[in-house]
């Protein structure tokens, strides 16, 4: 089943609101789990709905990544994009796209797309967040 | 205004009141509403239709196509095109603008990546999608302005791909102006000699010739295209925009697609041929001074706006010389009810043509009113 990724600055009651805005839409979560950092909640989802539940975050308040897309976290510096893209590249990785989805308290999350997910997540294990 | 709805369906005749209401209302969008080109009426009746490339022969003569191309001139005139380097089209909008630029970018450099700030209007990243493009976003200051130390480490560290730099001439939320003159002194610095700038100039472009400091965003400051809107600062019932490149850059794309058989380097081919009519009338009515003039109004009711909000103690700002007063969110049912786009916490009013300062003054008591009783 695949994964959705959702990224939202970390508040009390925010798996909550999901859950009840998901529950609303008639979609089932298989599961979830969360994760906080530096102020960053990185939500991992299993749905039913796969592309319904795509489309009802992308209208919604969260920034929510499908399975396809890397989640990366990075110290918030100038450069850090870049020296990301460098490793991928000095790996033998083709980026499509790199993207901020959210910063705070020092720490940026990324969205990376990549020719090589698997390659890519080899070279960027020590900064990705989708293994929760 | 004087309104003929003789014979118009109820529907119509509805909609015309409740769309009439809501522009008087709107504060937060930055489009003008001091404009009426019913005089070009007539038009309506004629199947207007500028066909590809406006400075291209064609046999179809229902066309405005050479009103157009004196549009195209003003406004390459106004971004300091060179004498014989320019070439553009009336567009449907900022957005096509800059899909023209980045396609043209693509073309040009088909291994370059594109930078933009984190600021950049979302309609960019479906570009990017559309034409496949690799992309790096780069981080943004407080101010909207692009991360100059986060462009330059990023640049240096890909040197040896040519970069696509898509600036934004007035972020969305808080009119944030890239510097495309020290963009392209940064080019320089690191030995870029082939890159590409793209001035999104949407909202600025009409107003930024006539400020003090002008800012860097047009072709004398490097820019290789520039997008610009016509329904924003300017004004039209129908959303339009005018795109400019340099022609040798265009040029170089049309013998690319000559083996099409093809010569029409416009995106849609079919084009509009009303809007070309109503910028027309639009410059030819204003002109240079005209447009200074509602350009020196709009900023100083933005200072007027800024000062007001600040004097009731709620910590507006500005960049200089803006139209974009950005203060603390308000409440959801001001938002609605003045149409004030809200995001990250900050909401803002645009000064556009056309607002009046009661219309304001009412704004900005609601907005004290409600911080009072919060």
């Amino acid at each position: 089943m695949k994964r959705i990724t959702v990224i939202a600055a970390d508040r009390l009651g925010l798996i909550a609101d999901l859950s009840e805005m998901l529950e609303r839409a008639g979609i089932n979560i298989d599961t979830i789990d969360a994760e906080e950092d530096h102020g960053t909640a990185y939500i991992s989802l299993q749905v039913d709905r796969y592309d319904d539940t795509l489309a009802l975050l992308r209208d919604s308040e969260y920034q929510a990544v499908p399975e396809e897309v890397l989640v990366i976290r990075i110290e918030d510096r100038p450069g850090g994009l870049a020296r990301i893209s460098r490793r991928l590249a000095e790996g033998g990785v083709g980026i499509r796209g790199m993207a901020m989805l959210q910063r705070a308290n020092g720490w940026c999350a990324v969205a990376v797309t990549s020719d090589d997910n698997a390659l890519a997540r080899q070279i960027l294990a020590d900064v990705l967040m989708e293994q929760l | 205004m004087d309104r003929d709805t003789r014979g118009l369906p109820r529907e119509l005749d509805e909609l015309l009141d409740a769309a009439t209401q809501a522009r008087n209302d709107y504060l937060g969008y930055p489009v003008a509403k001091d404009f009426d080109y019913r005089e070009l009426a007539d038009f309506l009746a004629i199947p207007l239709n500028n066909l590809g490339d406006p400075f291209q022969d064609s046999t179809w003569r229902v066309d405005s196509r050479a009103l157009e191309r004196e549009v195209v001139r003003f406004f390459a005139q106004l971004t300091r095109a060179e004498d014989d380097d320019w070439w553009g089209y009336v567009t449907n909008g900022g957005s096509e603008g800059n899909l023209y630029g980045l396609y043209l970018a693509r073309e040009l450099y088909p291994s370059g990546i594109v930078y933009f700030s984190e600021e950049t209007h979302y309609s960019v990243s479906k570009n990017l999608h559309l034409l496949n493009m690799r992309h790096i976003m780069i981080r943004a200051q407080e101010s909207g302005e692009i991360d100059y130390d986060d462009l330059y480490e990023t640049l240096k560290i890909h040197r040896d791909v040519p970069p696509i730099i898509f600036a934004n001439i007035g972020t969305t939320m808080t009119e944030g102006k890239d510097d495309i003159a020290r963009i392209r002194e940064m080019l320089r610095k690191l030995a870029i000699h082939n890159a590409y700038i793209h001035s999104d100039a949407a909202l600025c472009g009409p107003v930024a010739p006539f400020l003090e400091p002008r800012p860097p965003f047009d072709f004398a400051d490097g820019a290789d295209s520039i997008s610009m809107s016509g329904h924003k600062f300017i004004g039209s019932p129908i959303p339009c925009g005018v795109v400019l490149a340099k022609k040798q850059h265009v040029e170089r794309i049309a013998r690319s697609i000559a083996y099409i058989g093809c010569l029409d380097t416009t995106i849609t081919g079919s084009r509009n041929g009303l809007t070309p009519l109503i910028l027309w009338r639009a410059i030819r009515k204003l002109g240079e001074e005209g447009l200074r003039r509602r350009a020196q109004q709009s900023v100083a009711l933005a200072e007027y706006a800024e000062s007001e909000l600040r004097r009731h103690g709620i910590p507006a700002w500005r960049n200089p010389n803006a139209l974009t007063v950005v203060f603390p969110a308000v409440p959801e049912t001001l938002r609605r009810k003045w149409q004030l786009a809200t995001a990250k916490g900050q909401s803002h009013i645009i000064t556009m043509p056309g607002i009046a300062r009661d219309t304001l003054d009412e704004c900005i008591a609601d907005i004290v009113r409600c911080r009072g009783n919060a």
